[in-house]
């Protein structure tokens, strides 16, 4: 057999060269980024980990990476992120309040045609003005919430009637509330939910939609009544307990026997003690009769940058298809119903239940320098409650002025 | 039949073959090192240190905000600290030492020393006691969440900064194969020294003379700056290693400039490889064609 010319070995040798070369540089470029999306929420935690593996699927299909940052300082990094022009490509906002003003200064970047129109119900989608006084869609829900809900273990009677302390007995003592409101740049906001879920509760959802939109006056009796009735079920201006609650972290463990006001993102917490929740119109005092009136959450997420990479993420987030963290409205996405777990289906239904009427968060429709002050309110009003009408004109002397609107509170 | 000047046509183009692979393959086993050494003399540990600053600043401004003596006016180092604190970030920022995710996470932190900010100056402000510890509680909660993240951006930061400093082992088999090259080229530029020598009964060819000592002296020196490259950048990453406090980030800074004072000029000396190649190539030519040309001319007749 012939031995291979030294010239043959040659050739092979740089052609399996070039071979490797090519195979080294096809793996790397299977492998690497085509492009990236940056995204700026205000999850932590649990949360973030939840978000970040729905969006594993996106990154491996569309080979775009998403960098991730999560802040409770979201209003003041978006704000300095924009004044900047280096705002992220998609920013998840919990609420729309702030993105109504953004969309009103032409910030946002519309998401009309980025998915489907009938997909979410008005009150999670509504067109709301652009620059040019153009209603379009801005924002599309990432993730919901259900609040106006009393949370208490599995072994709290809900009347009483089994000789312990029953739901609405307990929630008679200051002492067996579990509140704690702090929670970084948005320490207070626990309160806050406690009064608006109170005046809705206590006056019905056109009261709450008008006072929320700045059409009701903060020093109106019915909202004074609504912080009044929060200061006595909590026991505000008791001072050692107050202390105790302005420090604690709201995601604090609860004590057994005790009560939250808290929204559908603690479930998992008080699963672990076989919780349960109630309406909270069963425990506030005077609210009116049934069970039919929610307040609710929903971070939603908008373009700031009209990339390429930012519409396939929305496009993305609005696949029914998308397993989003807890809880979607997208009427495409499978029902409730096929919720394994027996107390997230219930959660899930009621936000998607057509008979219900859902309010939105309202410090989380009203502009930002008023929720902050409406915040700050309410850690004073703990500690001083003897002080709440000079807090109230305060609070009525920021919200003066025209702003954008949008509805509040609808079935869906 | 007289074989010298076929001979001396291969020894040339063998020559010219080792010379130009020679030059490309020290050029980039040079490049490999000192491409890294100006980014982390300018780039990276400026980053790192101005990310030690913002986070010693912090911890003053709350120090300055924390203190129990109220009739003290602290004010004003709470301003400055703060003003510190900016003002690294923004280095930190410009410094761009781990790209998009690094300039993200520098913005959030921007947003959170606002709050942090906003939080202690309500605590300064504040007359209740109750309130006043929950504000400074808001405030130091702030503080860990920023100094949390300042530590894993230090972290990717010295990630980068212990890349630019590592010498795996490709560049390892690049610097091998550059000098087992160069030893080849000095070798075989001394055998056709002496071939000539042998056959044409000349002295010693200057040209050739001259391509061997450019060829041994240029990998030396290459050798020796990057040898020196080196060894500073693993003096300035050890200098790096640790979070340093505020009073010693000035001298860290100087240490470091010190050891990469000539980073800028051996980054440089890698476009002079090509030159050398060149010139390099220009002797061989220089020694060999004009007596291959004689025996050119020789052969028809």
């Amino acid at each position: 057999m012939r031995r291979p010319r030294l010239r043959t070995l040659g050739v092979v040798s740089v052609c399996l060269t070039l071979l490797a070369a090519g195979a080294v540089a096809g793996v790397h470029w299977a492998r690497g980024w085509t492009g990236s999306v940056t995204v700026l929420a205000n999850w932590g935690g649990s949360e973030k980990e939840q978000f970040e593996r729905a969006v594993e699927r996106f990154e491996a299909e569309h080979r775009i990476d998403v960098v991730y940052q999560g802040s409770s300082a979201l209003s003041q990094v978006l704000a300095a992120d924009l004044a900047s022009g280096t705002q992220p490509d998609v920013v998840v906002l919990p609420g729309p309040g702030e993105l109504t003003v953004y969309a009103a200064e032409g910030r946002l970047k519309p998401l009309d045609g980025l998915f489907e129109a009938g997909a979410y119900d008005d009150v999670w989608t509504p067109k709301v003005a652009g620059e040019d006084g153009q209603k379009r869609t801005y924002w599309l829900p990432v993730k919901t919430g259900l609040k106006s809900m009393v949370w208490h273990a599995g072994d709290l009677p809900k009347d009483g009637t089994t000789g312990g302390a029953g739901i609405a007995r307990t929630a008679g003592e200051p002492d067996r509330w579990c509140l704690a409101m702090e929670s970084g740049a948005t320490s207070g906001w626990p309160g806050t939910d406690w009064v608006e879920d109170i005046l809705l509760q206590q006056a019905g959802p056109q009261v709450y939609e008008q006072w929320a939109t700045g059409g009701l006056s903060w020093t109106d009796a019915r909202v004074r009544k609504a912080w009044q009735t929060w200061g006595e079920m909590v026991g505000a201006g008791d001072r050692t307990r107050v202390g105790r609650i302005l420090k604690d972290d709201f995601g604090q463990d609860c004590p057994r026997g005790s009560a939250e006001h808290q929204g559908s993102f603690r479930a998992s917490h008080w699963q672990g003690v076989e919780g349960d929740f109630v309406h909270s119109a069963e425990v506030i005092p005077g609210a009116r009769a049934g069970s039919d009136r929610w307040e609710v959450s929903g971070d939603l997420a908008a373009m700031l940058n009209a990339t390429d990479e930012a519409r396939k993420l929305i496009r993305f987030l609005a696949d029914p298809g998308t397993r989003l963290p807890d809880f979607t409205v997208n009427k495409k996405a499978p029902a409730p119903e096929s919720h394994g777990d027996p107390l997230k289906r219930r959660i899930g239904s009621i936000l998607r239940d057509s008979e219900r009427q859902l309010c939105w968060d309202a410090s989380d429709v009203m502009p930002p320098a008023l929720r902050d002050a409406f915040h700050q309110a309410v850690l004073r009003f703990l500690v001083a409650p003897g002080e709440l009408e000079g807090r109230l004109q305060a609070l009525e002397a920021l919200s003066d002025g025209g702003r954008p609107t949008l509805p509040v509170c609808g079935t869906t | 039949m007289s074989t010298t000047g076929r001979d001396l046509a291969r020894r040339l183009w063998l020559l010219l073959t080792l010379g130009a692979v020679t030059t490309l393959v020290l050029f980039g086993a040079y490049r490999g090192v000192h491409d890294d050494t100006v980014p982390l003399a300018s780039s990276s540990t400026p980053g790192i240190l101005a990310v030690d600053t913002a986070k010693n600043a912090l911890q003053r401004a709350h120090a300055a905000v924390d203190s129990n003596e109220t009739a003290k006016d602290t004010t004003g180092e709470f301003h400055t600290q703060m003003s510190v604190a900016h003002q690294s970030i923004a280095v930190a920022a410009s410094a761009n030492v781990t790209g998009l995710a690094d300039r993200h996470t520098l913005q959030t932190v921007t947003g959170l020393i606002t709050v942090y900010s906003t939080w202690a100056e309500r605590a300064g402000r504040e007359t209740d006691p109750l309130l006043r510890g929950a504000y400074l509680h808001y405030a130091e909660q702030g503080r860990d969440d920023i100094i949390a993240r300042l530590d894993a951006l230090r972290h990717e930061q010295m990630a980068v900064a212990r890349e630019q400093a590592s010498f795996p082992w490709p560049l390892r088999l690049v610097w091998g194969a550059a000098l087992a090259l160069c030893v080849v080229l000095c070798a075989v530029l001394v055998e056709t020294q002496r071939f000539v020598r042998h056959r044409l009964r000349s002295a010693v060819h200057p040209p050739l003379l001259a391509a061997t000592f450019l060829c041994a002296s240029g990998a030396a020196v290459l050798g020796w700056f990057t040898v020196r490259a080196h060894a500073a950048m693993g003096d300035s990453l050890a200098e790096l290693h640790v979070a340093r406090p505020a009073s010693e980030i000035p001298e860290t800074g100087a240490d470091v400039k010190r050891y990469m004072a000539d980073a800028g000029f051996w980054a440089a000396l890698s476009e002079w490889v090509f030159v050398g190649g060149v010139v390099l190539m220009v002797l061989m030519l220089a020694g060999l064609w004009p007596r291959i040309s004689e025996y050119r001319f020789k052969v028809p007749r």
